[in-house]
């Protein structure tokens, strides 16, 4: 059985979250200061080779890349900026994260910033996260007073609940106070971000994780877990399992052993008919696939990807068309507007899924949606309309009964 | 210059490099369609139109916006990639109010060597683009016969207000071309993206009407826009009536600043279009004097140069005869409003020369012009009757047979003298465009050199405006 170790929740539970001495007991802002004797290159270098964090967000892009990419561009002014705009269905690490430990999050931007030489930064909250808003403010109220930020002006601000804005250009718009929604790579953040500076974006969980790499040393840290995505990852699982909630665990660690070790199998006696990896623009996995490692590269072959950690267990007595059909409806509503496949195509999927459901033209929509869905993928604008189709497809791969389930006698015999 | 190594479509090419794909192919005669993307305005990637295929990514690329790199094997019309533009094109086409797919004959592709000209002939469809649509005409390129989804009521409601700007919401495909134009050009931001997802839609200020809005009537946005969604007004109908009548004169003011746009809408070469022959045509549909607007124009300037000549030596003059400047200065800065001097543009000299042909019967004016803020000043301030530009002239002639590239040239109508020209460096009938920077001339008036700036959109009127006029002698404002 494998054992969850615990970086990024180190010390969940342990201390207060309001108290930024318990923190500095537990050894808070001692990694900080640990950095700042050391060269940013080497620090770079620290967090990129030696230690090989990849970012926690969903793409699982290089931390160090995306830091060296910002220290190298020649710029008066550079930010800092944490991704805390956890929009993904089905994910709620950032937010446990926070409640628990707002300052490792902190620190882990202030190491970012010495890094980069960046003097401001930013933590963008999701709108919902009223709570976490005022514990961040808080933390960084009390890290200033105590100097520990050392002039480095971190603000807390939060969007105005549109999940797209998760996206790291769409969350720079939005920073900037324009319409949310994603722009134009090239050029990348870490070349021109906010306002046209070179700018750091990463994910609320990266942050948290910086702090133990700098702490305990890169060789630490990349002994844990698989060797192709070092270090621990924060699981979100919830859906039809006995113990829903967040835990860390090892990236060695299986599909099974969280579902079934950590969270205590399927309820009632019921069985796994599919799991949601990554959230919910992700595919879906079958029971017979629960043995994959919890990593980029173990899942690939199985056609899904570790996504922002979300782990969405359902039994056989789910419809899965009836599912997709809910995903469908908050694609509809979330997507920006901005390109014409995705502002379009999301309600069309919309509108195919309802009619499937409802047992109208059943073979026609799937063929539709087959067709709506890869010219999607290949057109649209950002990852929200690219992914879209993603959980339709892949529900239809695994589970066609579910789709043909619904149709009139009549319709049945028509396919 | 440094250069790189590119394949298009199985062709070796060296280019320049930092070109995007779309300049890449087009310097090389490939032909990538495109639809949000408007040559002089930044580019947005929204439409997915010009995706291509490039070797080795995931996805396909938007050519408008993917800039070349070395050993890049591009393709830009590979079955899939066709396949993800027919499907964009139908998702945009089953939002929109297809007014052009009735039409059996020409909405659809079934006869593919129909000239989508003659559509005109029938009358069945009324659409304002018809036969110069961006989005018909990639419809048809794609073979969009078949609309695959629900259609839903397009119920929005044209807004009519402004009675020259005319929006019609159920036609926008939400390219943004109109919003770069109005906001980035022009600094007048009115329109504006609204919503999100299926609802986005482009308003003017606050979602009020156009007459109610910050809108200054330049018109850009109908150069602009690829589809029927904003466009002028149109009078066909009245103006062929009264053009028929014989208990009317009608008068037409003829510009030249139609002949390059007719010559596009006719695709026949340069040269073939001249204003002669749009008289010969003119006369030819009933209307009785067709006269050239240059007089109109050199009365224009004639009293520009006098207002100039009066005031340069009491510090910075600073002169326009556009309205769309004037309702902008109204509205942006309206502290300076009596700063400036504002004279008469061409179509209220010409309303002034109508006025005094009242005879016997009823005189009936039209102004034809491109111009489109002259258009709308006609409409609001200036009492002509009736306004045409270029697509509606066009429009005009399709309807009746008139085609001017046949006609044998006639002489247009000489009604005055005109006035000597001057200053016509400053003064001249000069080109809107997208830059940043106003025009810098040198003229000499009453025999000294004088410094002056020109504005060509009103981006560099609100520059100027702001505080970089005093550093002229003279400063013309144009929209």
């Amino acid at each position: 059985m494998v054992k969850e170790i615990r970086v990024t929740l180190r010390n969940a539970g342990k201390i207060d979250p309001e108290s930024i001495e318990d923190y500095i007991r537990a050894g808070g802002y001692l990694a900080l200061a640990k950095a700042k004797k050391t060269e940013p290159e080497k620090l770079i270098d620290e967090i990129e080779h030696a230690g090989q964090l990849r970012g926690r967000g969903g793409a699982g892009f290089s931390t160090g890349y995306k830091w060296r990419g910002a220290y190298s561009t020649a710029c008066d002014q550079k930010y800092v900026i944490c991704n805390a705009d956890e929009g993904e269905p089905g994910t709620f690490k950032d937010r446990t994260i926070i409640e628990n430990d707002p300052h490792t999050i902190l620190e882990g931007m202030l190491i970012c910033a010495y890094a980069i030489g960046a003097r401001e930064g930013f933590i963008y909250v999701r709108g919902e996260y009223g709570h976490c808003i005022e514990l961040l403010k808080k933390a960084v109220a009390d890290a200033e007073a105590k100097g520990l930020t050392d002039g480095v002006k971190i603000h807390v601000t939060s969007g105005a609940g549109s999940y797209v804005c998760g996206e790291e250009t769409a969350l720079l718009t939005s920073l900037e106070g324009k319409r949310g929604e994603p722009r134009l790579k090239p050029p990348f953040p870490t070349v021109a971000g906010y306002l046209g500076k070179p700018t750091v974006v990463n994910n609320v969980e990266t942050f948290a994780t910086v702090p133990v790499i700098v702490d305990k040393g890169a060789e630490w840290f990349r002994k844990i877990g698989d060797p192709s995505y070092p270090g621990t990852k924060v699981f979100c699982l919830s859906g039809d399992v006995k113990n829903k909630g967040v835990y860390e665990l090892p990236t060695d660690a299986t599909i099974d052993d969280l579902v079934n070790g950590f969270g205590g199998g399927v309820i009632d006696g019921h069985q796994v008919k599919a799991i949601q990896m990554g959230g919910g623009s992700c595919g879906f996995i079958t029971a017979e696939n629960m043995g994959l490692a919890l990593n980029y590269d173990a899942l690939r072959p199985a056609g899904v990807s570790l996504g922002s950690g979300a782990i969405l267990v359902l039994d056989e007595e789910h419809n899965m068309a009836e599912f997709v059909r809910g995903t469908s409806h908050f694609f509809a509503h979330e997507s920006c507007g901005k390109c014409a496949p995705c502002r379009e195509g999301t309600s069309r999927l919309e509108e195919a899924m309802d009619a499937i459901c409802e047992g109208r033209d059943v073979e026609k929509n799937i063929g539709l949606i087959q067709k709506l869905a890869q010219g999607m993928r290949m057109s649209c604008f950002c990852p929200l309309g690219q992914g879209a189709g993603n959980p339709i497809l892949s529900a239809l791969r695994l589970f066609p009964d579910d789709f043909r389930g619904k149709a009139p006698e009549s319709a049945k015999e028509d396919a | 210059m440094p250069t790189v190594h590119i394949t298009i479509n199985d062709k070796n090419l060296t280019v320049e490099s930092g070109l995007t794909i779309l300049q890449a192919a087009r310097e090389n005669g490939i032909e990538i369609p495109t639809l949000c993307h408007f040559e002089g305005l930044p580019d947005k990637a929204n439409c997915r139109i010009c995706m291509v295929e490039i070797e080795g990514m995931r996805a396909y690329q938007p050519a408008c916006a993917t800039r070349v790199s070395e050993g890049m094997v591009i393709h830009t019309d590979s079955d899939g990639v066709r396949a993800a533009r027919k499907t964009t094109l139908e998702l945009l086409l089953a939002n929109h109010s297809v007014d052009c797919h009735h039409c059996l004959r020409i909405g659809s592709t079934k006869e593919p060597d129909l000239d989508p000209r003659f559509c005109e002939m029938c009358f069945w469809c009324d659409c304002e683009r018809d036969g110069f649509c961006e989005l018909q005409t990639l419809a048809r390129a794609y073979h969009v016969d078949v609309l695959p989804y629900i259609q839903h009521d397009k119920d929005h409601e044209l807004d009519l207000s402004l009675g020259s700007v005319v929006r019609n919401p159920n036609k926008c495909i939400k390219c943004r071309r109109c919003v770069e134009v109005c906001g980035e050009v022009q600094t007048v931001h009115n329109l504006s993206m609204a919503n999100r997802g299926r609802a986005t839609m482009v308003v003017p200020e606050l979602g009020k009407l156009m007459a109610d809005s910050a809108c200054v009537r330049c018109g850009r946005c109908v150069e602009v826009c690829p589809t029927g969604a904003v466009f002028m007004q149109e009078h066909k109908d009245e103006v062929l009536y009264y053009a028929h009548s014989y208990d009317h004169d009608t008068v037409v003011q003829l510009s030249a600043n139609v002949i390059p746009e007719l010559t596009a809408l006719y695709k026949v070469g340069l040269g073939e279009i001249t204003l002669k022959k749009v008289c010969a045509a003119l006369h030819k549909l009933g209307f009785q004097t067709v006269m050239s607007s240059e007089h109109a124009e050199k009365l224009a300037a004639d009293e520009m140069a006098d207002t100039i000549e009066r005031n340069v030596e009491n510090g910075p003059v600073i002169v326009s005869n556009s309205f769309a400047v004037k309702n902008f200065v109204k509205k942006f800065f309206p502290d300076m409003e009596a700063q400036i001097y504002f004279c008469k543009g061409s179509e209220k000299q010409f309303a002034k020369y109508v006025k005094r042909l009242e005879g016997d019967k009823p005189v009936k004016s039209v102004l034809i012009t491109n111009v489109l803020e002259q258009a709308a000043e006609a409409k609001e301030e200036a009492d002509i009757d009736f306004v045409l530009n270029a697509r509606e002239l066009y429009r005009l002639f399709l309807r009746t047979g008139g085609a001017p590239a046949r006609k044998y040239e006639e002489e247009l109508d000489k009604v005055w003298e005109d006035p000597p020209i001057r200053y016509e460096e400053l003064l001249r009938e000069a080109d809107w465009n997208f830059g940043k920077e106003p025009e810098e001339v040198t003229v000499t008036v009453n025999g000294k050199k004088r410094k002056c700036a020109i504005a060509h959109n009103l981006g560099q009127v609100r520059l100027l405006l702001e505080g970089s006029y005093t550093k002229y002698d003279v400063v013309r404002l144009m929209a």
